[in-house]
């Protein structure tokens, strides 16, 4: 069984990106290059609304398995835009260690 | 960048002085004992959110390392929550190891000897009793700690008798914000931090927009800086005895593809909706207080180390808590209506991996200046007008540890 819902499996090359939460998805990011990066956010881009709009279709939170890592590529996104978007570099520039951070969240 | 204009910020509080601010003294092992003594033990600290122990049976603890004490706030029946030390009176152990929880039974039970407390803080149960000699039970509950709550903030005072009650203490800073929903935004996620420098730098980082335009060149500074005012000055600073108000600017926004996915959502979510206010007219006085069309955020900082960032719509905090000379442990938590599709939730990811990388940026240079403050080498602050509330809030500091 092919591990994204069906129309998504073009993104099944970034599958490593699918991580449970956020000190994954950001030691993730961290630890990539650049270019890397760049090319995961690249490809997502473009099939943000799409994905979106496939993913409201189910209640929060209540997601089968493969659209659960369909929505897991695109909290990796939100994760990674910065970098991207802002930095041009995976970790924050100059920043404070992100392992340094204790989350107060499960969400 | 633009040109800049002058401030007069310092002008109107002369007792505040321009001089470079010593700080070699406010920053020495002596002091800090002072600080525990007078202010620590003394002010009214915030110790919880009411939403954290909304049920009887609730409870919550919060450790003051700086006091070395642990502080147990329990809500009973029909009650508000209630301080007292986390400590059983038999013989001293912790009562509760947990961080927050629910007793179904309305009842504390010490994990050592199984005493039991009910939740307002009376022993009700002793293990084999009998065998104590006259023990009277009502003479021994838990010690209680002053215990009162603004907005839903609940704030403890380690004071047996506390000089002020917390309306007093705050001032009019309560009448300033009236209004504003904090009960009805929700706690969304938060960071803490042990970090390696003194406490007040982790507040003086805070309670100034000069490092706007230098320490977020590269993610928000845009936002706050425009033409007009180039390095983020405030649209208005207040004091309010020795809390603090800066109201702070916005100009735009940066379009970016994955920012402008989510700037669609949100307009559709909640952010301004859900808990706004619809405009300026309906404002709490103190929020945007000069009414500005480029208004983004206020500060309110309660002292002496809760720190209040009230947008339209959301808010969050900052509480710096000293565990020596040259350690705290900082704590942010943002309050904001929670994603409720799965656009929601990317949304308010990104929103959340934003404000974590900008509070990165925040924290990079608190152990670096502790370093230079702590070494002795900078001995006073050399600060300009838009730093004024740094004098302040040091004033503030210097005078109530001495007594005054």
């Amino acid at each position: 069984m092919a591990s994204l819902p069906d129309q998504f499996n073009d993104l099944e090359p970034f599958i490593e990106w699918s991580l449970p939460n956020e000190r994954a998805r950001n030691a993730k990011r961290v630890a990539s290059p650049i270019e890397e990066i760049a090319k995961f956010y690249e490809t997502m881009v473009p099939r943000t609304e799409a994905i979106l709009e496939y993913l409201d279709r189910f209640e929060l939170g209540k997601l089968p398995e493969r659209e659960q890592r369909l929505m897991n590529l695109m909290l990796a996104l939100a994760e990674v835009a910065n970098a991207v978007e802002l930095y041009k570099n995976p970790a924050v520039i100059d920043g404070f260690d992100p392992k340094r951070l204790l989350l107060m969240h499960e969400r | 960048m633009g040109t800049s204009h002058v401030t007069h910020w310092t002008e109107a509080h002369p007792e505040l002085d321009r001089k470079p601010l010593p700080i070699a003294r406010l920053m020495s092992p002596e002091f800090f004992a002072l600080e525990r003594e007078r202010i620590f033990r003394r002010c009214w600290l915030k110790a919880a959110r009411e939403e954290e122990l909304p049920r009887p049976g609730d409870f919550v603890v919060r450790d003051l390392p700086i006091c070395n004490v642990s502080i147990l706030l329990m809500r009973g029946k029909g009650g508000d929550a209630r301080g007292f030390y986390n400590v059983c009176s038999h013989r001293g152990n912790r009562l509760s190891r947990e961080e927050c929880g629910h007793r179904q039974s309305g009842l504390m039970t010490c994990k050592f000897h199984g005493w039991s407390y009910d939740f307002s803080g009376r022993l009700v149960g002793v293990p084999d009793e009998e065998n104590f000699f006259n023990l009277n039970k009502d003479a021994h509950g838990l010690k209680p700690v002053a215990t009162e709550t603004w907005n839903g903030f609940v704030f403890i005072n380690l004071d047996p008798h506390p000089r002020q009650t917390l309306r007093d203490y705050l001032g009019a800073v309560i009448g300033e914000v009236e209004g504003y929903p904090f009960g009805s935004i929700p706690f969304s996620f938060g960071y803490a931090e042990d970090l390696r420098c003194n406490w007040k730098l982790c507040v003086d980082a805070q309670i100034e927009g000069y490092h706007v335009a230098f320490l977020h060149r590269h993610s928000l500074g845009d936002v706050h800086l425009g033409d007009v005012n180039p390095f983020c000055h405030p649209l208005e600073v207040s004091l309010f005895g020795p809390h603090l108000r800066g109201s702070y600017p916005g100009y735009g926004n940066w379009s970016t593809p994955v920012r402008d996915i989510t700037t669609r959502v949100e307009n559709r979510w909640s952010m301004g909706r859900l808990f706004g206010f619809s405009d300026f007219k309906t404002f709490p006085r103190g929020l945007n207080p000069t009414r500005s069309e480029n208004w983004a955020f206020d500060v309110y900082f309660i002292f002496p180390n809760l720190w209040l960032g009230l947008f339209n719509g959301f808010y969050f905090t900052h509480e710096m808590w000293p565990t020596a000379l040259g350690t705290t442990r900082q704590e942010t938590r943002m309050y904001q209506p929670l994603p409720r599709t799965h656009s929601e939730r990317f949304t308010w990811e990104y929103q959340k991996a934003l404000n974590r990388d900008v509070w990165l940026e925040d924290l990079s240079t608190l152990e670096s200046t502790w370093e230079g403050v702590s070494s002795g080498v900078v001995k006073e602050y050399v600060l300009q007008d838009n730093e004024v509330l740094l004098r302040s809030f040091y004033r503030s500091v210097e005078r109530m540890a001495d007594g005054q």
